[in-house]
This record gives C-alpha cells, structure tokens and sequence, in this order.
C-alpha cells in the first residue's frame, strides 16, 4: 500500500498534538517554583496568581513565537528558493532587534513621546528587519550560499550595533534593566500586555499567509509560474519579505532573537509529512513551531536548576546540526 | 476564439531595454509552433512577453484577440500557462502536488483533474512520487501534464526536450504533437531542437532579436536559413521524407 502525504500528516498530527498539550502542562508547572499537577486544577490564591500573571503569558508567547518564527522560516525557504532562508540566518532577526533598541533609545531620551516603547519599539523593528533583509537581499542575489553570507554579514553589523548602543544606553540611564539579554531571546516576563500586541500583529498575517500558500508554492517554482498564475512574482515576493519583517519585528521585540526556530521547524514539518506543499508545511509549522519553542522554553529553565538560560542557545544546539546536515547535503531540503 | 491565438504588432520587448524589436508574428490556434534561435536571439523573452513578464516598450500584443496591455496579471492563467525547462524542485513535492499547483481559471486544479492529466499522458502511476526524484524526462511530461490540467488554451514551454536522451525527447514532441491534435491546444515552444521544429506546425527563426523567417518546418529548416541563424555551415538532406542535418565543420569528422 502506497503511504501517501494525508497519512503522514495524520501521523504528524498523532505526534505533535499530545506533544503540544503535554508542553503547554510542563511550562505551566514548571519554573521557579513548582506548581503540582493536582493544583492546575485547583489551585490555590499564590498558584492562581503564577500562573495567570507569569506562566500563561509565557505559554502564550512561545506558541505565538513558535508559530511566526517557523511561518516566518518556510515563507523565507520559498521565496528565495534557499532551503537555508530563516529570519535568523539572513539578518532579518538582527536588523530587528537593532530597531527595537532605538525605539527604547528615542523613548529614553525623549520621555515625552506619545508612543510608548510596546508600541515604539516594534514598528521601529519592523524597519529594522526590512532594513537588514533588503541589504542582504541586495548583496546576496546570485549564488546559493551568497545569501547566507551576506545575512551573517548584516546580522554581526547589526549584533555590534546593539551591543554598543545597550552599553550607551546603560551609561546614560544605568537605572534602565539591561536589555542584552535580548541578544539570547527569552520569552521569560512576557505580559499579557505584550501577548495582545504580538497575537494582534501576528494572527492577521499568519492568516493571510496561510490562505496564500498555494500561491507561495508558485513563487517557490519559479517568477514565470508564478506570472502565469497570477501572481506579480515580485510584488508578492516584497509583501511577504515585508510580512516575515513584521512577524520578525514583532517576536523580536519582546522576546528577542531566537535562532534556528525558523530553519529547523519548517525543515522537521516537511520531513515528518514527506512534502514540500506550502498549504500543508505552513499551517502545520505552527503546530511543529509552537511545540517546539514550548519544550525549548522548558529547557531553559530545567538545564541549570534555578537558571533560565538563554532559549536561543538550546534552539541552536538543535538548530546548528540540521543547518549542518543541510549544508552538507548542498541544497537538498 | 480567433484564428490566431497570439499576435505580435510592431511589438519592442526587454527588461531595461528593448531586446526585441518590431516583431509582427501571427501565431495560429491549435498549432505547435518552435521558435528556434542561438543563444540570446530573444526566444524565451518573446515567451516572457505573453505572460507579461518581460516589457513591453511599444505596438501590441493580442492574446485571444485582447490587447494584453489590458489582461490583469490575476487573469492571465485564463489565458495562458506556462511551463519552465526547470523548476524550483529541490524541496519534497510530489508529482500531485506540482500538478495541482496549476491555475484552472480562477480556481485550482483538483486531484481529479490533475490525475486526469496524468492518465492522459500515460504517467499516473508516478502521481505520488517526487517530483525532485524523477528523470528529466519524466519532469517534463509532468510540466505538461500540469500544463493541460490548467485547461489553458495555450501553452508556452520553455526548452521542452532540452538535456533529454532521444528517447524521452521523442516522447515529449510526440506528446506535445498529441494534445494540439486532440486537445486543440496551442503550444509555442522555445527551443533548440531541429527535431521539435520538424514536427511543428509552425516555426519563427528568431535572431539577433529580430524575426529571420517564419513558416512550415519545410520553409524553415533547409541549409541557407539554419546556416544563416546559427552562423554555421548547415546542410539539410531529404532522406525518405526524413530531414537530416548535416554541420560542415573541419574539425567534426
């Protein structure tokens, strides 16, 4: 009997759906303080008041994050044809978090700007991120590998840029927390506050991106396919480049960067199912995203008792091998 | 639906600039026409133009008798499809998938109607196979199954039996000469290949962006004009009704 796709994405959904619930349980009980499984369902008033205040939003945040960055990877996988594209890999990521510093910046030296940083802060990484994607866009056409150069290219520029400007910033008001951390992505002390403005962002563009998957996978043919089917091959290349910014810009700005979510996931999704089709891979790397940055998130705090590491630094320690095994592998994805 | 299918007025094409100049050409419905040309004559531009996707910088184009000048880009897959020589593959699409990637009008094409293409052609039982793990010829009759599943009545194909063994260039010609007879398709190739010409009904020998002649394959494809398109010292014998080429060159013993 032939085993077709629809099989495997049963299969895949036999998988990740009880791996995604049972995450969504481990991150509300685990943490600084442990909450019993018992109390989930009843629990008391200081039980209440982690979970609601601390935990839920973090639940929230890695099932938002997950589900943009791996969204954000598989559009950029198809429309530069590179199975190696993520927001992290390319610059994306890094241009990003260099805008989110100066919104903290200009409302730092300017108090008296009626933006707040929750919303200063991600339209000026929104800029960011489409400034780094254009550069390494503009500097990274032709061979393959040039559009991996060129995103570590801008992602060092843009990493330095932060590192100095957080070192200023400190200098200038030392009673600002420091905001490096945002260096290592971290979905530890999300509010709801920041959830609202990530899922309000985030939902309308995953919902957009899903309903035009079919069109993605003509951009991920070729520009004459995807003309001849209907789709200006470059405006819709440049509204999604400008969608994935803005799904970068958004996560970035209160979590800030996670690597390798976005090349893994989309990568994970498309082996589990044994397909490519966009309409299949981008719906289910949210279910695959989600769960992965929920165990990822769970990682971070079990690794050293007591400790949250940085979640970037356990997503690349699954990330780095399969960007290994890919290069190794040339372009096969 | 006229008698011509597309039609190019005085029409200048590039991208920065013209590449093609002036170009008149009538192409008829439910034909197989080749463009020959070298390399750089402009064949896969002229291609580009119908699909909108090169400029145009002067006179017209007529697609089904409309100005494509006023064809939105939404509409073109109406009108219109297009087959690469390559594709994007590298990722894991099943041979389904790349059929049914295909505009039907406004909708897209069902898994009843891709397999209907591929059962024309003879190919279903690789529907389930990927697409990236197949023969080049095996790709190219899946590019025109996904082409006739479109339900477009014309069909452009880029280099269509290009890297193909004689074989499988054999059995693509044969395929494109089956659908324009059945289907009363129209397919305008670009290409290189003598042998696709031959068994045109029409050919445009495009040179130096510039129509060199047009006609039957008969007018066509004889020494003074391949000698005079590829600038080599071309041939052309009748042997049984068959057309053999012949390349006077010191160096090909």
């Amino acid at each position: 009997m032939i085993t077709t796709v629809k099989d495997f994405i049963i299969k895949f959904l036999w998988i990740f759906i009880p791996l995604l619930l049972i995450g969504i349980v481990l991150n509300l009980i685990i943490g600084e303080v442990t909450i019993p499984i018992k109390a989930l369902f009843d629990p008391t008033n200081a039980y209440r008041i982690i979970m609601m205040d601390i935990r839920l939003p973090e639940v929230l945040a890695c099932l938002v994050v997950g589900s943009n960055l791996a969204v954000a990877g598989a559009v950029m996988q198809a429309v530069f044809r590179n199975p190696l594209a993520e927001p992290y890999v390319t610059g994306t990521a890094s241009g990003a978090l260099f805008g989110a510093l100066l919104g903290l910046l200009t409302y730092a030296l300017f108090r008296a700007s009626p933006l707040s940083p929750i919303i200063l802060m991600p339209i000026l990484s929104f800029l960011g991120a489409l400034l780094a994607t254009s550069i390494v866009v503009i500097f990274g056409r032709g061979y393959w590998l040039s559009l991996i150069l060129a995103g570590i290219a801008v992602s060092i520029l843009f990493s330095s840029i932060v590192m100095i400007l957080d070192t200023y910033l400190l200098t200038i008001i030392p009673t600002l927390p420091a905001i490096v951390y945002l260096l290592f992505g971290t979905v530890s002390g999300v509010n709801w506050g920041e959830d609202i403005v990530m899922l309000s962002v985030s939902l309308p563009i995953l919902v957009y991106i899903v309903m035009s998957s079919h069109e993605i996978n003509l951009l991920m043919m070729s520009d004459e396919v995807a003309q001849a089917g209907g789709v200006s091959p470059r405006a819709f290349r440049n509204l999604l480049i400008a969608l994935v910014g803005l799904l970068t810009a958004v996560t970035v700005s209160f979590t800030g960067i996670i690597g390798f979510v976005g090349l893994m996931t989309p990568h994970i999704t498309r082996l589990l199912i044994s397909s490519s089709d966009n309409s299949r891979v981008i719906p289910l790397s949210v279910i695959s995203g989600s769960t992965i940055m929920l165990y990822a998130n769970v990682a971070s705090k079990v690794l050293v008792p007591g400790v949250v590491m940085p979640i970037t630094a356990i997503t690349s320690l699954f990330g780095v091998p399969v960007l290994l095994v890919l290069l190794r592998g040339g372009r096969n994805g | 639906m006229g008698n011509y299918v597309v039609r190019f007025v005085n029409a200048r094409i590039g991208y920065e600039e013209p590449i093609i100049r002036d170009i008149a050409l009538n192409i008829p419905t439910s034909s197989l026409t080749t463009i020959l040309g070298p390399n750089g004559s402009g064949k896969t531009t002229l291609l580009r133009a119908i699909i909108k996707y090169a400029s145009l910088f002067g006179g017209y184009i007529y697609i089904d008798g409309k100005n494509i000048s006023e064809v939105s880009i939404r509409d073109l897959p109406r009108y219109v499809s297009y087959s690469p020589a390559e594709i994007y593959s590298q990722m894991a699409l099943t041979v389904l998938d790349v059929v049914m990637s295909s505009r039907n009008g406004g909708g897209w094409v069902s898994k009843g109607e891709a397999i209907a293409a591929l059962k024309y052609l003879g190919i279903d039982d690789i529907a389930n196979r990927r697409f990236d793990e197949l023969s080049t010829g095996q790709k190219r009759l899946v590019l025109i199954a996904r082409a006739l599943a479109s339900k477009a009545p014309l069909l452009l194909m880029d280099e269509p039996t290009s890297n193909l063994d004689l074989g499988n260039k054999y059995r693509v010609i044969h395929t494109l000469r089956r659908i324009v007879n059945d289907r009363g398709v129209t397919v305008i190739a670009a290409g290189h290949d003598i042998d696709l010409a031959l068994a045109s009904d029409w050919v445009v020998a495009l040179k130096d962006g510039e129509v060199m002649a047009m006609g039957v394959p008969e007018d066509i494809i004889n020494g003074k004009v391949l000698s005079e398109l590829y600038g080599v010292d071309v041939e052309v014998f009748d042997v049984d009704g068959h057309r053999l080429i012949y390349v006077r060159d010191e160096f090909i013993k």
